[in-house]
């Protein structure tokens, strides 16, 4: 039987990984609060099904609450079923605009480094 | 006496300590971070039925030590702060904050001290003189060669090198100095939160 040997990533490959979660967490966050209103711990949940960002708990909560102090964020006390109030966050017009912003750079960023990447793609097959 | 460890117990214990390294940010600031932590702390421990012991050890575990939770938080304010009010007070007390956390910021923060002091010490200077001629910048000599702001002991062997002219050169050199370290500071911080979108100084996932 062959066993199968998972290589571990080089550390600064993983160190990048790391970086590159970082930076996208603000987009991600503004993006899913793009159609509806979320507590904290819908908005992570949606991270981690729709982008795979599992971020710690201890790390969203202090950004939601600078997102709000930056007018990009709104939030209000909802008396949840669950029998306790939930804080839920929704973006405001200016939130709406930067989520634009960002996702359009993202987009023509994301594009440009395709390009680039073309030829390593064709090379691994 | 035995401690009884209930789930409601340890959660208050946590919020307390969180709330205790919050202090320094505005009493509904507080309130409402706590308020945040502790109905996330009911969702997340009681997602499969009812709280226990062990899911909350978990959720609480997820959101770290209250102590470097209650850090992100106040860090972030304090440099927030000090870019909006953009007195040197707040931005020198922002910079101690960050000078806590890292060798860049404590970098920062002792260039922000030296201006400030420099400048200070020129401004007051030139405010003094009027009341007290003895105030001046002297070159203490003749065998030590080192300038001196203020008053000093060794008058009238010492030579003052501006005489009355420290008022204007004063009050412009320590308001000029005052005023670019400011905006070297807040150059820094903003930088510095730039290149940190989570708000956090934990560095990577635990």
């Amino acid at each position: 039987m062959a066993v199968r040997v998972i290589p571990a990533p080089a550390e600064p490959a993983d160190k990048w990984e790391v970086q590159l979660r970082k930076g996208c967490l603000e987009l991600a966050i503004l993006a899913a609060l793009w159609s509806e209103r979320l507590y904290g711990l819908e908005i992570m949940r949606r991270l981690a099904s729709g982008s795979g960002l599992n971020v710690p708990e201890g790390t969203v909560y202090p950004l939601l609450s600078r997102l709000k102090a930056e007018g990009l964020l709104s939030s209000e006390w909802v008396e949840a079923d669950a029998g306790h109030p939930r804080k839920y966050y929704r973006l405001t017009a200016a939130g709406r605009r930067r989520v634009v912003e960002m996702a359009r750079f993202w987009e023509s960023f994301s594009a440009s480094l395709d390009d680039l990447l073309a030829p390593v793609r064709k090379e691994e097959r | 006496m035995p401690s009884v460890a209930t789930p409601q117990t340890i959660i208050d214990q946590y919020l307390a300590e969180l709330r205790t390294h919050l202090r320094s940010l505005p009493h509904e600031q507080v309130v409402d971070i706590v308020e945040e932590i502790r109905s996330h702390i009911r969702d997340a421990a009681g997602e499969g039925g009812a709280m226990t012991e062990a899911s909350i050890n978990a959720a609480l575990s997820r959101l770290g030590a209250p102590s470097a939770l209650a850090a992100s938080y106040v860090t972030d304010n304090l440099l927030a702060r000090a870019q909006n009010s953009r007195m040197p007070w707040t931005v020198l007390r922002g910079i101690f904050r960050w000078a806590t956390l890292s060798v860049k910021g404590f970098l920062v923060f002792i260039v922000c001290l030296v201006g400030y002091t420099f400048g200070a010490s020129f401004f007051i200077a030139a405010l003094a003189k009027p009341s007290n001629p003895k105030v001046g910048l002297w070159l203490v000599g003749p065998d030590s060669y080192s300038l001196a702001l203020g008053m000093t002991d060794r008058w009238p062997q010492g030579h003052e090198l501006l005489g009355w002219k420290i008022i204007p050169i004063g009050l412009a050199l320590g308001g000029g100095t005052i005023l670019l370290t400011t905006h070297f500071g807040l150059w820094c911080i903003r930088r510095f939160r730039q290149t940190r979108p989570m708000g956090s100084f934990q560095g990577t996932a635990r």
